[in-house]
């Protein structure tokens, strides 16, 4: 029988209010590697992600319990798969002891609510650690805990503009962008289970918890030093730079064959540029004057996407990297998540896994964004617990870890308490 | 060294911003970080700029420089991360195995190796060159960026690389916080980020939909994926970002603007198709009401009425705003000429612990010396030999 290294994290409780995406993503990752974590959740409102227009109707038979219409989204699948589901109505009062007797026996408490809510729920970071004291709380919110604008309504829509990412997005061309991809969430997500981490590497020396409070609005500014630099050094207000660059060039993504089609060329150097000339079959511009040199490249960048972009235009975008790669030059095509699901690269990186959840069958999932090998030689546990059902640990945590009886559990259960 | 990671040392060996940034992340809560140079070689002279950013992502780090083309150079290479807990690096595995590193890090066991590179140490693509660029067009996100029937468009400035790097701090970390087998010791891990997948992975919502509903998150220029609004659109002073993802939302917004009369064609009543077949067209509907106000109007009148705007910040007024400012939401770099230059501080407030204040940036081997006699533990003679025979610098 194969075994496995359970992760890290094994043996780290989390009791996980998170909800919508930021929070799940954070929350996913530390299910990666090895963390239990339990995501508490109300039938009175249900995560965002649970709703929505079912993309299909399973045929299955599913027991009295299960609300089909709670089960059935994609994108709920992909944030919670490798989780647990307590369902409990945290308006009543043995609902909320109930979540209490969890966090005693629990390491981390995440919640991405407005800030205070926690609070007004009478479980702030004051009660969760006058029951366990060395208890890590982290709160993820919009504009942070405290400050004048704490209320900010955080969305990834609203996310860059706040940042000061939303005027850097587009080209100059386009007067403005937006991101489809939920960066600001996403980008939270990763930022803050980094600070989770550090707050439990301090414990783990120390005993001391902690309270993390965490501002998306902020986290958005993280990777910005360099448009706040310009600004301050130059006086230019950073602009939209689509995909221009003063490290590469040609570099852009450029239109092939097919509907839609688009290869991404990045060129370093004068070795690559030899590379891509030869590879072009236009050997005559390596005595271009206009080429000479990278600074000559960069400064005539117009000139050369428009040469890159002929030689492109017919051929095959996955052809074309190929080549290009052979070479030693950067490129790969502009991807779907289609393409992504014709590509090799992603499940043999487990990037996207099967999980086979119990409403809707076999589903891909993403998987982990890392590959993690412990060095004790055993392979890491595959991701293949399915997102979970609504309440679906209902019973293992009332009855496996908080020791109640069948007896508790079922009036529970009866008088809506788990519901 | 103060901070709650001041027991950790990190060696960094970074080809580009992604393991950079990693290396960033241990220092900015006290680790010791060894950033690895090859010893100067001559380079056109860097923007105020860039050498601002060099010293806004190498802050508190020490400086080793090393000649990793001589085998002695390798040898004192792999000393020093025989004494760290952590080596960040972006070497392909070829890369790895041509500085003959591979089997030398495989012996150190409690050591966490981190590589961040484009396409990961495994896979087909695991000797790829690659670019922000080249990884967002393969991770999906370059898809969703950019007008209708434009190029699609990488994410702005290093960030494609910085979340990599960001996800291998994370990874990095869990393995320092497991539990020490039955002989006390850490076991250690290798750790293979590829940005492409971080891409892939974290920033992409589609990917379990995608057997369902086909292939979406095509972009939209200034329109988000979500329904009608999420856009991005010019008011009076410059632009403000609106999403609208509960209906009532979107009403209290109608309501604001004076409940025009348009809203009741059932065109505008269809919030899916708003956004994906005619948002231009809707867009057009809501301009002149912005146009005529303020981005701090237009946040005030929607923040009463608990509609998600935002007005969109330059960096000078964000280095400017009060709510920042009473957060400690920046930092001061030193950097030469220059006073009160700011960037973002970690974006973190812990009840008990703080960030390491670095201001400055080593030069290019400032601290060979003190690394290879404090971390690596050489005599002073053996450090003079590695100096007079060029293997470090």
């Amino acid at each position: 029988m194969t075994t496995f290294e359970p992760g890290p994290l094994h043996g780290l409780r989390v009791v996980d209010f998170c909800w919508v995406y930021a929070g799940p993503v954070m929350t996913r990752v530390l299910a990666d590697l090895g963390a239990e974590v339990i995501k508490v959740e109300s039938r009175k409102r249900p995560d965002g992600t649970r709703l929505g227009r079912r993309p299909l109707t399973p045929t299955v038979e599913l027991p009295p319990e299960i609300d089909i219409d709670l089960e059935c989204q994609p994108l709920n699948h992909a944030l919670n798969r490798n989780k647990r589901s307590l369902s409990v109505d945290l308006s009543t009062e043995e609902g909320r002891a109930l979540v209490l007797d969890l966090v005693k026996v629990s390491d981390v408490v995440t919640d991405n609510f407005a800030a205070g809510t926690m609070a007004r729920m009478g479980l702030g970071y004051s009660v969760l650690s006058s029951v366990k004291p060395d208890i890590i709380a982290l709160s993820l919110s919009g504009g942070g805990q405290y400050g004048r604008l704490r209320d900010v309504l955080a969305y990834a829509g609203t996310l860059a503009p706040l940042g000061g990412l939303g005027l850097l997005v587009g080209d100059a061309d386009t007067t403005y962008g937006v991101m489809s991809p939920t960066y600001g969430d996403s980008n939270a997500a990763i930022r803050a289970a980094g600070a989770l981490l550090i707050a439990l590497y301090h414990r783990r020396r120390t005993g001391e918890g902690q309270h993390i409070d965490v501002s998306e609005w902020e986290t958005t500014m993280t990777g910005l030093d360099e448009a706040f630099l310009t600004w301050q050094l130059t006086g230019n207000a950073p602009g939209r730079s689509g995909n221009t660059s003063r490290e590469f060039a040609p570099h852009n993504n450029y239109r092939t064959a097919g509907d839609d089609e688009w290869v991404a060329i990045a060129v370093r150097g004068d070795e690559q540029w030899a590379a891509l000339c030869d590879a072009v079959g236009l050997p005559a511009l390596l005595t271009d004057p206009r080429f000479a040199d990278h600074a000559a490249r960069v400064a005539n960048a117009a000139a050369l996407d428009v040469i890159v972009a002929d030689w492109t235009r017919a051929r095959d975008a996955d052809d074309i990297a190929d080549v290009l790669q052979k070479v030693g030059v950067a490129s790969f095509k502009v991807c779907s998540i289609g393409d992504q699901y014709g590509e090799e690269h992603f499940y043999q990186r487990e990037v996207f896994v099967e999980s086979e959840h119990p409403v809707v069958g076999v589903e891909i999932v993403p998987g982990r964004p890392f590959r993690y090998t412990s060095r004790s030689g055993v392979p890491p546990v595959p991701i293949s617990r399915p997102a979970p059902t609504m309440g679906e640990a209902n019973h293992y945590v009332v009855r496996d870890l908080l020791g109640a009886s069948e007896e508790t559990f079922e009036r529970l259960t009866q008088s809506g308490v788990l519901h | 060294m103060t901070g709650p990671l001041a027991d950790l040392t990190v060696v960094q060996l970074a080809g580009d911003r992604s393991a950079e940034h990693c290396g960033r992340l241990f220092a900015d809560y006290g680790a010791t970080v060894i950033s690895v140079e090859q010893p100067a070689v001559p380079a056109p002279r860097p923007s105020e700029v860039d050498d601002a950013v060099r010293v806004a992502t190498d802050r508190g780090k020490r400086g080793i420089a090393i000649d990793l083309t001589t085998p002695t150079g390798r040898g004192v290479l792999v000393d020093v991360v025989g004494q760290a807990d952590v080596f960040v690096h972006s070497l392909r595995p070829a890369e790895l195995a041509e500085l003959g590193l591979g089997t030398a890090l495989a012996g150190l066991g409690g050591l966490v190796t981190v590589s961040v590179t484009g396409f990961g140490a495994v896979g087909p693509y695991r000797n790829h060159a690659w670019s922000d660029l080249v990884c967002c067009a393969a991770g999906n996100i370059s898809f969703g960026i950019g007008a209708r029937d434009g190029a699609p468009l990488k994410l702005p400035l290093s960030l494609a690389g910085c979340e990599a790097g960001a996800t291998g701090f994370l990874a990095a970390m869990a393995a320092l916080c497991g539990t020490p087998g039955e002989d006390g010791v850490r076991p250690g891990a290798d750790i293979d980020v590829a940005i492409t997948d971080v891409l892939a992975c974290m920033f992409s919502t589609g990917v379990t939909a995608f057997p369902y509903r086909g292939v979406a998150g095509r972009r939209n220029g200034n329109h988000g994926i979500a329904l009608y609004p999420d856009v991005f659109l010019p008011c009076k002073d410059g632009f403000v970002g609106l999403v609208c993802n509960q209906l009532a939302m979107w009403l209290r917004f109608l309501e604001l603007i004076g409940s025009p009369t348009w809203t009741d064609e059932p065109r505008y009543r269809d919030r899916r198709r708003m956004t994906e077949e005619y948002p231009e067209e809707v867009d057009a509907h809501l301009v002149p009401w912005l146009a005529e106000r303020t981005r701090e109007e237009i946040f005030a009148l929607c923040r009463e009425r608990h509609i998600p705007v935002a007005p969109a910040y330059t960096v000078g007024e964000l280095l400017a705003n009060q709510h920042l400012l009473d957060r400690a939401a920046f930092t001061e770099l030193r950097l030469a000429g220059r006073s009160g230059v700011r960037v973002p501080a970690p974006p973190f407030v812990f009840s008990t612990l703080l960030p390491s204040r670095w201001v400055s940036a080593p030069r290019t081997g400032e601290h060979t010396f003190d690394v290879l006699t404090g971390v690596a533990g050489m005599s002073t003679d053996q450090v003079a030999g590695l100096y007079a025979s060029g293997a470090v610098a």
